[in-house]
């Protein structure tokens, strides 16, 4: 049994609505979170990436320039930013299908749909800290493992052959398709 | 070293997260979990509730940039982007209504961005519908309707869904539009 040191972690949190921004901070605050910065749109957003080299990016998904799907994608390239392993929480009130697909296929590390709650909130940080899944490199996608469990009845073709460990990829080596 | 994998059509490789086993190894201390979860979840409601005191004013705020966003697509007969302008100021009200303490507001605004959303021919798009739902989320915030008992809203709220749903149903028709 562990707890989290929220007192240890860095976030920027990426939303162009000054109040959602308040109240994500606030949660964190209250969870034992110092360092928060904030962004209000995704070119902010990858800057401060940059700059604080946060433990834990949330974002929401639209805002102005570019929107937190692209956001995820630019900080996944290692060509594009430093910190491709980065976690990201995606903070959405999209809730439909379609957008939770797009945020996975991005490499988002959660989702998360508003309107958010500090349980909600809580259950993914706690996620990300404590289950830190294996990347995957295809050729058009890098990112956490989007498989969340083994499938025993899976009979397809195994894409996968190797275990995690033997594959240590020095990601500034990885490069993506267009 | 990386894994050569049997499908060559879609190689895929694996490697361990070593930046999350670093962030897990130096943000995991021991004690015990749930209680330091219930403890962490506590704080920030009750740090959620000492907020909550600028909630209407802040709901006040969305609720003229909605008024304002419609007014400006109304007036430009709903082009493109002042209609993008619009559904955005309708989902960001969607996105933060219920943690402001007005679900019925989440509500109507869902129902708006639906109809934005969903409507194949944006030039069909109804002007009346369109004030009823922002004028609803108006009268909602005007009266401080919050929670989810409030009958009023509750029956505004179904009333412009079921209409929109009705509505979306004939223009999404396969043989035509029924109007």
């Amino acid at each position: 049994m562990a707890k989290i040191a929220f007192d240890e972690l860095r976030f920027v949190v990426a939303d162009d609505n000054a109040h959602m921004r308040r109240i994500v901070r606030t949660l964190l605050r209250a969870f034992g979170s110092r360092e928060i910065y904030e962004a209000e749109d995704g070119a902010s957003g990858l800057e401060a990436v940059e700059a604080y080299s946060p433990d834990i990016l949330i974002t929401d998904i639209t805002m102005p320039i570019f929107d937190g799907i692209e956001l995820t994608r630019m900080i996944r390239n290692p060509e594009g930013c430093r910190h491709p392993f980065l976690p990201i929480v995606v903070l959405s009130a999209y809730s439909e299908k379609k957008h939770v697909i797009a945020a996975r296929d991005a490499g988002a590390t959660e989702f998360l749909c508003k309107p958010v709650s500090a349980t909600a909130l809580y259950r993914r940080i706690q996620n990300v800290v404590a289950n830190p899944r294996d990347f995957i490199r295809t050729k058009s996608y890098f990112g956490p493992d989007r498989r969340r469990y083994v499938n025993s009845n899976y009979s397809g073709v195994e894409r996968r052959t190797a275990p995690p460990g033997e594959n240590i990829v020095d990601p500034n080596q990885v490069q993506l398709e267009a | 070293m990386q894994a050569q994998l049997q499908d060559a059509d879609t190689p895929s490789t694996c490697q361990v997260n070593e930046a999350g086993i670093k962030l897990r190894d130096k943000c995991l201390k021991p004690g015990v979990e749930n209680d330091a979860a219930q403890q962490a979840i506590a704080n920030a409601e009750k740090a959620l509730d000492k907020l909550s005191v600028n909630f209407d004013e802040w709901m006040a705020t969305e609720s003229k940039n909605l008024t304002a966003a419609r007014d400006a697509a109304e007036a430009a007969a709903f082009s493109p982007d002042t209609l993008g302008v619009l559904f955005q100021a309708a989902h960001n009200l969607k996105g933060q209504a219920s943690t402001l303490g007005y679900p019925f507001a989440d509500e109507i605004c869902a129902s708006l961005c639906r109809l934005i959303d969903k409507i194949p021919d944006k030039s069909r798009l109804p002007l009346v519908l369109v004030d009823q739902h922002v004028d609803a989320v108006r009268a909602v915030v005007a009266e401080v309707a919050k929670g989810t008992d409030n009958p009023k809203a509750s029956v505004l709220a179904k009333r412009l869904q079921d209409v929109t749903s009705d509505f979306l149903a004939q223009e999404n028709a396969p043989s035509g539009r029924l109007r």
